[in-house]
């Protein structure tokens, strides 16, 4: 690292490199964090979580029993030891929550005053966040699995929703109205996503295996469909023109916008090329998905390498995105885990899961919170007694406490 | 780098050892965990953490089984892993999901396995121990934490309840403890209080046995207070004297090992004395010169060398003590002591040392009673090992007469054969000997002590100036109680013998030869008399001989029925000829050998084997037992054909309603036992039948077996009820009744007839 900082400093690398080289490093070595936590103020699973685009600061999470909450994720309070508090919620009582579980929670990308949250009460509602209160509702004919806005749209504000029943609809925020309706599923929609590079390139992913492409600006149907088999012949007949051995319930862009990961209960994860359509055939293995709802993933991008951080059951299982190989397993949640979203800066991973757990996966690059324990030993050796009692019987208890009497006689 | 070097090390036979520790311990099938398996299983994981990662694996299969008895031992065992060791938390933790689910049954479309009862007491106990380990561990193994959070708020745990129930319980057992405290005190209080009061009569008692033994057998160190025999001591201080030469003279390197018990006490201190010379002369005898000198005195004395062991053994042997007058009020005092010490004294020390080791006495109270009771029991051994012989023999002589020589010669008069010129000079020999017998009564033993101790006892009998002559002239024969009147008296009767018979023959050879004529039939009959047996008297020999002539019983026999009255005139009934014969036969037990059969009948059975049956004569399926070949055929060909084989009168021993096939099928039904397996299984051997009889032995005796099959009222009428056959039978019989219905009502219209 130092070395990669005297070049940093002489110009001799591209600024990237070591930034590139650190993230990575830092994003690799996800452990569940021991001095961060999240308040809980969850009482049912955890659907969906979004960090704020402009600060990445605010987490917003929605829960099964259709609250939606906010935290804060920035430690202002000097300690080490910390736990995220919540900042504003719409709780169990507040008349104007989801009455069914909510799906999905995003940010809208342009300012952390207002977010929309989108449920099984087939509900989406754009909420003030200074306020906490719906500023607008829209309501659809079936439950809403997923919706979506683009981060990078500036000629439209259009938020897609991917409805039961095949309706991908799209809604317009400017006019306050449903303005599309995209037609070519022929199964519920459990996955809207828009590209992050072509603003207006939308992907679904639906119960009838397959994902379609669409560009809004043509009304006539989906600009492609993604083929598993890359247009070969399939020795299944229905198999043929889909993507998926199964539903389709995750999908995500890279940062470039060049590729597009897909999950399915097929249990498998697959890698599209978004410009020819073609499969990239990366084989991940076998990844358990028996979710019936959309699961949220996310992608790390580093400078040369990117990682997927996908949900399997209870854990999450870190990928390298290009070869397939599985870096490592983040064991934590006791139920499924729904949904995790990766910090862009400091590369922390926010997981939310049945449990109601909301857990923070932090970089353990090296001992630093040991380190910083230590030296808090020893800065005030004598200050409090609770204190270091605590810190006594923090080290006792991870060392092992063989008695004697199981000496050997 | 570090861990590959450990893993090489991991010894396979170690781990052999603790795969069986496991199986042991999980297949053990109880509630608690053998604690010395246990601790040999701790012993081995403690030696590295790549066996407690060894024993993680083994205690997750075990886990994973599919019986709650296996799990509840692995559970424990890994509760006990898991609160000593790091590396198996984290393991654990690391699967701690899976934990939660087989232990505590948080998916429940994973329902803990069979036992109900084990599965409870696991889910409890994992429940508890999660809770505990929360308590312990939690803020540094976040997992913990987060896993306890899960069961508490989605699987909605109650473990406030748990830990509410805990102390309740821990509450309750110090109550308990507490209670059991006081008891103890109590106890402890009172067995003090005993103490106190009887330490006192215990060593008064103690102290006058002590002085009663004084009395009886003084001491050496008291001996020679006013006594003349000084035998005992001039022996000791000869071989004293001896010793001391010898030190002197052989110098330091003869080794003389003298065992002196208590009694030479005295002369520890010269012994001490010599030895100390001796180690201050060593240092000076160390140049040649003096070796020559040793040399030439070693020749001098004729001695072989200068090494010698000279070994006096002055052990006191058992003691033996006359009882007379003035013993006998000790004596008596000495035995009620005894008796007091061995019926009150020793239990109630002996309850004292039971009660205080049990409940936890202070050490000085124990150490008072063992000390207590080891006075006791010396005193008591000391008792022992005195032998009292009891007064009785002479206070027999002197009814005869004072003088207490006399209670020898009635020895003496039981030698008939002895001869009247040896028994003059036996007559002062046996005097003098009896005189030594009867006053010096040990001759055993060869302690100074108890030879000095009888001699001092019997100066008192013997006068100091006695001799048989002066004895023998103070009485004349005219005096029948004296001895030469004795004499004389038995000299007369041997003389009358001799005259009386031919030769000096004992009178049994002497009647054989007077009755040698008529010698043939009495041998006969004393032969015959020899084996008779011994009956005892009955009618049936009051009346030998003519035996028709026995009558039988009277019976009386009442009319009336009444307890009371009576009819005047009773009228009396011989009893038929059963009770003649009741009393004229005899049961005589059998007394000869038994002679176990060692023969078998060997038939052929259907099932190609021979019969195994060992019958004396006859066997009860294949008929008398008569010599058979290899196959079984019988050797002699014209045996009679076989009576019936076994199978066939088995089959013939069953009635015809019991149709064993229905039998099975009633039994499969109702899951009752009727017996068609016995009846059937009854041809084979029967010894052999046994042990198949009752099947395979389950691999672990110890679980409970939960495959075995449940015959309740539910599944004997589930058996019934959804039989697939009956099932059959009873929707057909419905059809037809409903086809039937409709056919009666609507069978005579149109559409109906068309599609029945």
């Amino acid at each position: 690292m130092l070395n990669f900082l005297s070049s940093r400093e002489s110009g001799i690398d591209d600024p990237n490199l070591l930034r590139g080289y650190e993230s990575t490093k830092r994003a690799v070595s996800l452990e569940l964090s021991k001095h961060r936590d999240v308040e809980r103020v969850h009482y049912g699973g955890v659907n969906s979580l979004d960090l704020d685009v402009v600060e990445s600061r605010y987490l917003l999470s929605g829960t099964t029993d259709g609250t939606v909450h906010i935290h804060d994720t920035v430690n202002l309070t000097g300690d080490v030891k910390f736990t995220l508090k919540a900042l504003a919620n719409v709780s169990r009582s507040n008349k104007h929550k989801h009455k069914h579980s909510v799906e999905t929670v995003q940010w809208y990308p342009l300012d952390s005053g207002m977010f929309l949250s989108s449920g099984g009460d087939k509900q989406l509602k754009v909420w003030d966040t200074n306020s906490m209160v719906p500023v607008d509702e829209y309501e659809f004919k079936g439950i809403i699995y997923s919706h979506h806005m683009s981060a990078i749209a500036v000629k439209h504000s259009l938020v897609a929703a991917g409805c039961h029943s095949s309706s991908l609809q799209l809604v317009d925020l400017k006019s306050g109205s449903a303005s599309h309706m995209l037609k070519g599923h022929q199964g519920s929609i459990f996955s809207v996503k828009w590209s992050t590079r072509d603003e207006f390139l939308l992907a679904s992913g639906s119960a009838d295996n397959r994902i379609l492409l669409w560009d809004i600006r043509s009304s006539k149907g989906p600009m492609m469909h993604l083929d598993q088999h890359n247009g070969l012949e399939s020795d299944n007949y229905f198999d043929g023109c889909t993507s998926h051995g199964g539903y389709v319930n995750g999908l995500c862009f890279t940062q470039n916008g060049l590729h597009l990961l897909s999950y399915g209960t097929d249990n498998r994860l697959r890698l599209w090329n978004t410009t020819t359509g073609q499969n990239t055939l990366v084989n991940y293995g076998r990844i358990r998905n028996d979710s019936k709802k959309c699961v949220q993933f996310s992608v790390f991008n580093g400078s040369r390498t990117n990682f997927v951080f996908v949900p399997e059951a209870s854990n999450i299982k870190v990928f390298d995105m290009h070869n397939g190989n599985r870096l490592s397993i983040l064991r934590g949640h006791y139920t499924q885990v729904n949904c995790c979203k990766l910090h862009r800066d400091y590369q922390e991973l926010y997981s939310g899961g049945n449990d109601c757990n909301i857990l923070i996966w932090t970089p353990e690059t090296d001992k630093a919170y040991d380190d910083h324990i230590k030296a808090q030993k020893r800065e005030q050796p004598a200050s409090g007694r609770s204190e270091r009692n605590s810190f006594v019987r923090r080290t006792g208890a991870t060392n092992d406490t063989w008695s004697s009497d199981e000496e050997e006689s | 780098m570090s861990a590959n070097k450990q893993e090489v090390c991991l010894d396979h036979q170690l781990c052999q050892e603790m795969e069986g520790y496991v199986e042991i311990l999980t297949t053990s099938g109880k509630p608690v965990l053998n604690a010395d398996t246990m601790k040999k299983f701790k012993a081995i994981c403690k030696k590295s953490d790549m066996y407690v990662e060894h024993a993680y694996h083994l205690l997750m299969t075990r886990l994973d089984m599919d019986h709650s008895e296996i799990r509840l031992s692995a559970f424990q065992m890994i509760n006990e892993l898991f609160v000593r060791s790091h590396i198996f938390r984290e393991l654990l933790l690391q699967n701690f999901q899976m934990f939660i689910e087989l232990t505590v049954e948080t998916d429940y479309n994973l329902p803990l396995p069979l036992p109900k009862a084990a599965a409870d007491t696991m889910k409890q106990k994992a429940l508890r121990a999660i809770q505990e380990w929360n308590d312990k561990y939690g803020e540094d193994y976040k997992k913990l934490a987060l896993g306890f959070n899960f069961l508490k708020n989605c699987k909605k745990v109650d473990f406030n309840g748990i830990r509410a129930r805990c102390e309740e319980e821990q509450r309750r057992e110090r109550e308990r403890e507490e209670k059991q405290r006081k008891i103890n005190e109590e106890r402890i209080g009172k067995v003090q209080k005993e103490m106190s009061e009887m330490v006192e009569d215990m060593k008064s008692s103690l102290m006058e046995i002590k002085n009663s033994f004084e009395l009886l057998l003084p001491t050496l160190d008291n001996f020679f207070i006013g006594s003349t025999d000084i035998d005992a001591s001039s022996s000791a201080q000869t071989e004293n004297d001896g010793y001391d030469k010898d030190a002197e003279s052989i110098n330091s390197d003869t080794k003389t090992t003298v065992k002196s018990p208590g009694i030479l006490k005295q002369d520890d201190s010269s012994i001490d004395d010599d030895e100390e010379d001796d180690d201050e002369e060593e240092k000076d005898f160390e140049d040649v010169a003096d070796e020559m000198s040793r040399q030439h005195f070693m020749q001098v004395h004729g001695l072989g060398g200068a090494h010698y062991n000279i070994s006096v053994d002055l052990t006191p042997g058992p003691v033996e003590l006359m009882e007379n007058e003035d013993t006998s009020a000790i004596l008596t005092h000495l035995k009620d002591q005894y008796r007091l010490l061995t019926s009150k004294f020793l239990p109630a020390v002996q309850k004292w040392l039971n009660i205080l080791s049990k409940h936890g006495g202070s050490q000085t109270d124990v150490k008072k009673a063992i000390y207590l009771k080891t006075e006791l029991t010396q005193a008591k051994n000391k008792y022992h090992d005195l032998k009292v012989i009891p007064e009785e023999e002479k206070v027999v002589g002197k009814a005869d007469s004072d003088d207490e020589f006399e209670d020898v010669p009635e020895k003496e008069g039981y030698e008939a054969t002895i001869t009247p010129q040896r028994r003059k000079e036996n007559g002062s020999s046996s005097s003098s000997k009896s005189k030594k017998s009867s006053t010096v009564t040990m001759a055993t033993s060869n302690s100074d002590q108890s030879e000095s101790a009888s001699s001092s006892q019997g100066k008192k009998h013997t006068k100091p100036y006695w001799s048989i002559n002066n004895e023998l002239l103070e009485h004349d024969e005219a005096d029948p109680t004296s001895f030469i009147a004795n004499l004389k008296k038995i000299k007369a009767e041997t003389a009358h013998l001799c005259s009386s018979s031919t030769a000096s023959a004992p009178s049994t050879s002497k009647r054989s030869n007077s009755t040698d004529s008529v010698a043939e039939p009495d041998e006969k009959k004393r032969k015959l008399v020899e084996n008779a047996p011994v009956v005892p008297y009955g009618v049936d020999l009051e009346h030998w001989g003519n035996q028709d002539k026995i009558e039988a019983p009277l019976v009386v026999k009442y009319d009336s029925l009444h307890r009371f009255w009576t009819p005047k005139d009773v009228e009396h009934c011989q009893a038929d000829k059963e009770g003649i014969a009741e009393m004229t036969k005899r049961a005589i037990s059998f007394t000869g050998k038994f002679e176990p059969v060692k023969w078998k009948c060997r038939a052929p059975l259907p099932n190609g084997k021979l019969c195994e049956r060992m019958d004396r004569v006859k066997c009860p399926f294949h008929g008398k037992i008569v010599p058979r070949d290899k196959i079984g055929n019988p050797d002699d060909p014209n045996q009679p054909p076989q009576p019936l084989t076994a199978e066939q009168e088995v089959k013939d021993l069953i009635p015809a309603w019991q149709d064993p096939e229905l039998q099975a099928d009633i039994e499969a039904a109702t899951g009752l036992d009727l017996g068609s397996g016995r009846s059937k299984g009854k041809g084979k051997g029967k010894g052999k039948g046994k042990g198949k009889g009752k099947g395979k032995q389950p691999k672990y005796p110890n679980l409970t077996n939960i495959k075995a099959s449940t015959n309740t009222a539910r599944s004997r009428l589930e058996n019934k009820v959804f039989n697939r056959a009956t099932m059959k039978r009873v929707n057909s019989a419905m059809d037809k009744v409903s086809y039937k219905h409709v056919r009666d009502r609507f069978g005579n219209q149109f559409n109906y007839s068309m599609n029945p």
